[in-house]
């Protein structure tokens, strides 16, 4: 009896941490699965260089791409311009911007002054394109293959790390860096 | 039947007895108290009770947010970008709260379709988003 | 330079702790484990102090500085941003252990090495497995090169503020605190300590953490009060509950204690509930900085450090309650105990706390459990079931409280006391009424009960019954127990403020324009005009309010503040704090012109729930270093 007792507790607090390591994993595929496989959708913004000039979705046409959600009040989106310098230089992929609840006056400095990664950058002062793409803040990365369809997501900064891991399978039968 | 014995099961009696009053407790605290969170498309086609407290949310609307001038109340369009929501309140609005945000009310559905708020609640972490919104506008994608 | 010499400090820290965390389980040497304690402790406060010294220099190079900090932040603020996010509280909470580490090493007067060594062996791994997940995934010294942003995010603007930047460090360090009973219990439990030493080493530790706690929580109350702007002082948030939860263990832990030193019983239950708090306490951690709820000051982090703490936490708790089932080598007693005894009224005690900690925890994590098994519906558990629950627990511990300092251990012969005390008790209880009468001009029916509970806990703090052959006697008896009888009396206190709060406090929202007024609760109150201002890193509209009677009056000021750069917007609240009834205002929103809605309310003895958390935290405090400075 008594060491029935004794172990109670032990597989008692066992299942908890099941308990509790499932609820962990399952917000992580919650997180994940939003638009997966399927299309960048359709959407009509200014660009963030030129205001009188509009960006549809026909014209993330350098595929495969990455559609970057950055802001200049995002400091994580520091930590990774670099990154995406290196890859508008040495990657095939082509990095697009989505500028997300931003100055346009502070955006356009900013990239002055560290340097243009993005092909061009899209202005969603609203946030409607990042709402349709369920976008949660910045920055975000999403991956788009060359069918134009969205394959991956990411949260956070985009780091060395992130791309060879996360996104590197879609890069397989590229020479990429 | 020796005093150890009968000390013990004096014990164990104090204990499952309080076990027993702390379930009946939480089970009938629970049942009154749940809130069930639902999104404006899942409100559209419900057949919700107008005596229900349920908690819904969604998007401000931009350019929804109407105050009226002279009282408390205000009324604004929340969406999850399939239906929306027209919700009234009366009451001062958390600072937290704007347009192109997330927001979760507390309140009832009414017969005409739009919702009463009793409670406006806009906390949330840095990301801008309560989680129960966030998970519907992933739904609704 | 110094971030990288911080991470250095870490790294080296890292190695030393696993050493000391290894040396007594595996090496089996007799370590100088004072020396390496303090080496481990002026290690990571060089890193704390490294970190403090890149906030201080604005040192946007570092990231956790560039996301916290900011040019036009005042010092003060730049200095306590170091733990106002994820990555600076945590190397916060490793130094606190590491504090409290030392504090044992140097005042536990033990004589068994053993048992010190693998008190210290425990502790030092348990600081290893934070130190691992601080480097590795939330390591404050990350740097942004060769970019380096020339101004910071700005720290988070309800954090700018006095008492928010107190009131994590004496969190963490009550949280933190419960390492030590931990270790301690996993030590007796492999050195076959016996159980008064054990127990005797543990409680004063105990004590000192529950104070900690309480002033943490207390604290927290206290700024969420003025600062939050809507006049509430606990809302069952997840977080909050997460600091509640360890803190109902550790009051029941010290209790527990108590009976196990003095009375050889409750062995098991003593070591076990050792291992509950401390996993409360990892537990808490573990939910606020994983992302997986969602609350006012949530962390915001990630699943993959979620798993991470979840690991830490899995290898502790369920090492020492594997400990607890195979290693045990403890021997259990038993001796007899009356149903009016000292021991039973502890028992109740610690059944009673430790369930409504349970009812609290459940409550807490009820809507994720529901959210897995009902494929993504979503719930919330409110405040009302959190009140509902805690009610009849409050009122039955009240009154096991109330009569606990009576009873004697064994068997209690006379009870002659209970009368007395009930007769004392109702006195206060009319007593109580009728100032409350006098100061509302009104009684509400539902508060009787809490009052009553309180009347009976003065009675039974003060201990007028027992007999004393002098006044002197009853002195020197008092200073005896201080610690105890200051507690106690804090808990009485505590359940006046919350029961009267609760039920004659009054709330109104209104619009006034600049120039208009409005009566409330007998006052005249008058919106004498906005003005806008500034602040170093805010904008803000200030409004001017006069309350006054035909006896005098206060004018208040209530703020809407806007921060640059961050954007975010927070309702500073104008109080006119007072004894028996604060009175409150806060500012909403601008309808039109210079017309705004506004939020008045009276605070009925709110400040006597501060008051009581401050008298528990003295008295345990107490109570902790009396029996420090005893242990010969």
């Amino acid at each position: 009896m008594t060491k029935i007792l004794n172990i109670l507790p032990l597989v008692a607090f066992g299942v908890l941490i099941v308990v509790l390591y499932s609820f962990l994993t399952q917000e992580n595929d919650q997180l994940e699965s939003v638009l997966v496989d399927q299309s960048v959708p359709e959407f009509e913004l200014p660009s963030l260089e030129d205001p009188n000039k509009l960006i549809q979705k026909s014209d993330i046409n350098q595929l495969p791409a990455l559609i970057n959600v950055w802001a200049t009040w995002c400091i994580a989106c520091r930590v990774e311009h670099p990154f995406l310098m290196k890859l508008k230089n040495q990657s095939t992929v082509t990095v697009y911007g989505l500028n997300y609840k931003d100055s346009r006056e502070k955006a356009l400095k900013l990239l002055e002054n560290e340097g243009n990664p993005f092909e061009f950058s899209i202005f969603d002062q609203s946030g409607k394109l990042a709402i349709d793409l369920g976008v949660y803040g910045a920055p975000e990365t999403f991956f788009i293959d060359e069918k134009g369809i969205i394959r991956e997501r990411h949260v956070g900064a985009l780091t060395e790390k992130v791309w060879k891991e996360k996104f590197g399978k879609y890069l397989k039968d590229k020479a990429d860096a | 039947m020796n005093p150890i014995r009968k000390q013990r099961i004096y014990a164990l009696v104090a204990i499952v007895v309080a076990s027993i009053v702390a379930i009946y407790l939480v089970i009938s605290a629970l049942s009154k108290n749940l809130n069930l969170f639902y999104s404006p498309t899942e409100l559209v086609n419900s057949e919700l009770s107008s005596e229900t407290l349920i908690r819904a949310g969604g998007m401000v609307r931009e350019g929804s947010i109407k105050r009226s001038k002279n009282s408390l109340n205000v009324e604004f369009i929340v969406t999850d970008f399939n239906s929306d929501l027209i919700i009234n309140y009366s009451g001062i609005l958390p600072d937290l709260f704007t347009e192109n945000a997330g927001v979760v009310v507390q309140g009832y559905l009414i017969e005409d379709g739009t919702f009463k708020a009793i409670e406006v609640l806009a906390k949330h972490d840095e990301n801008y988003m309560p989680p129960e919104v966030a998970k519907l506008m992933e739904k609704a994608e | 330079m110094i971030p990288e010499v911080g991470h250095i400090l870490l790294i080296t820290s890292l190695v030393l702790s696993l050493f000391g965390g290894l040396g007594p389980f595996i090496l089996k040497k007799d370590l100088p484990t004072k020396k390496i304690a303090l080496v481990m402790f002026l290690l990571v406060l060089g890193a704390f102090i490294a970190l403090i010294y890149s906030f201080l220099i604005d040192d946007f190079s570092v990231a956790y500085v560039a996301q916290n900090s900011n040019i036009n932040l005042p010092t003060y603020y730049k200095f306590a941003a170091t733990w106002g996010a994820h990555e600076g509280s945590l190397l916060l909470w490793i130094l606190s252990m590491n504090i409290w580490l030392v504090g044992f090493i140097i005042f536990d007067k033990n004589k068994n090495k053993y048992f010190s060594d693998i008190v210290f062996g425990v502790s030092s791994l348990v600081i290893f497995s934070f130190l691992l997940f601080t480097i590795f995934t939330s390591n404050p010294f990350d740097r942004i090169l060769p970019i380096t942003p020339l101004n910071g995010a700005d720290l988070n603007p309800s954090l700018q503020d006095i008492a928010f930047t107190v009131h994590p460090p004496f969190l963490y360090f009550g949280y933190s605190g419960l390492l030590l009973p931990f270790a301690i219990s996993i030590s007796a439990m492999l050195s076959g300590q016996s159980n008064q030493e054990w127990a005797s080493s543990s409680r004063p530790w105990t004590l000192m953490a529950c104070s900690f706690l309480t002033v943490g929580i207390g604290l927290g109350s206290w700024w969420a009060y003025y600062e939050l702007g809507w006049g509430g002082w606990w809302f069952w948030d997840p977080v909050e509950n997460a600091a509640f939860v360890p803190w109902l263990l550790s009051v029941a832990l010290i209790h527990s204690l108590l009976v196990t030193e003095k009375r050889n019983l409750f062995i098991n239950w003593s070591l076990l509930l050792s291992i509950f708090a401390f996993a409360a306490s990892l537990l808490g951690t573990f939910l606020v900085r994983s992302g997986i709820l969602t609350s006012v000051h949530a962390f915001a982090l990630d699943p993959e450090r979620g798993l991470f703490l979840l690991g830490i936490f899995s290898f502790f708790v369920l090492g020492g309650l594997g400990v607890y089932a195979f290693k045990n080598t403890i021997k259990s007693q038993n001796s007899f105990y009356s149903l009016n005894s000292k021991e039973f009224g502890v028992l109740l005690n610690n059944v009673l706390l430790v369930i409504l900690a349970a009812s609290i925890l459940f409550g807490t994590i009820y809507p994720l459990i529901y959210e897995a098994y009902t494929n993504g519906k979503q719930i919330s558990v409110g405040a009302p079931y959190f009140e509902f629950i805690i009610f009849p627990f409050a009122i039955l511990l009240g009154l096991v409280q109330g009569v606990a300092l009576y009873l004697s251990w064994g068997t209690t012969k006379s009870f002659n006391f209970i009368t007395k005390l009930t007769l004392e008790s109702f006195s206060v209880f009319f007593l109580t009424l009728l100032l409350l009468f006098i100061l509302f001009e009104n009684l509400i029916a539902t508060s009787f009960f809490i009052i009553f509970i309180f009347s009976w806990l003065i009675a039974g703090s003060i201990l007028v019954n027992l007999r004393f052959n002098s006044l002197s006697t009853y002195v020197e008896f008092i200073n005896r127990r201080i610690g105890v009888l200051l507690s106690h009396l804090g808990v009485a206190i505590l359940v006046l403020g919350v029961g009267v709060v609760s039920s004659y406090s009054y709330e109104r929202e209104l619009i006034l324009g600049p120039g208009e007024g409005i009566k409330f609760q007998e006052k005249e109150v008058e919106l004498l005009g906005i003005s806008n201002s500034m602040g170093s890193n805010y904008i803000s509209k200030k409004a001017n309010i006069r309350v006054s009677t035909n006896k005098g009056g206060f004018d208040l000021i209530s703020e809407k503040r806007t921060y640059i750069p961050s954007g975010q917007v927070t309702t500073e609240a104008g109080i006119e704090a007072g004894i028996f009834r604060d009175f409150y205002v806060s500012i909403g929103d601008n309808l039109e012109g210079d017309s705004w809605s506004f939020k008045l309310q009276t605070k009925a003895f709110i400040r006597w729930i501060w008051l009581g958390a401050l008298l528990i935290t003295l008295g345990s405090f107490i109570s902790s270093i009396k029996l420090l400075r005893k242990q010969a």
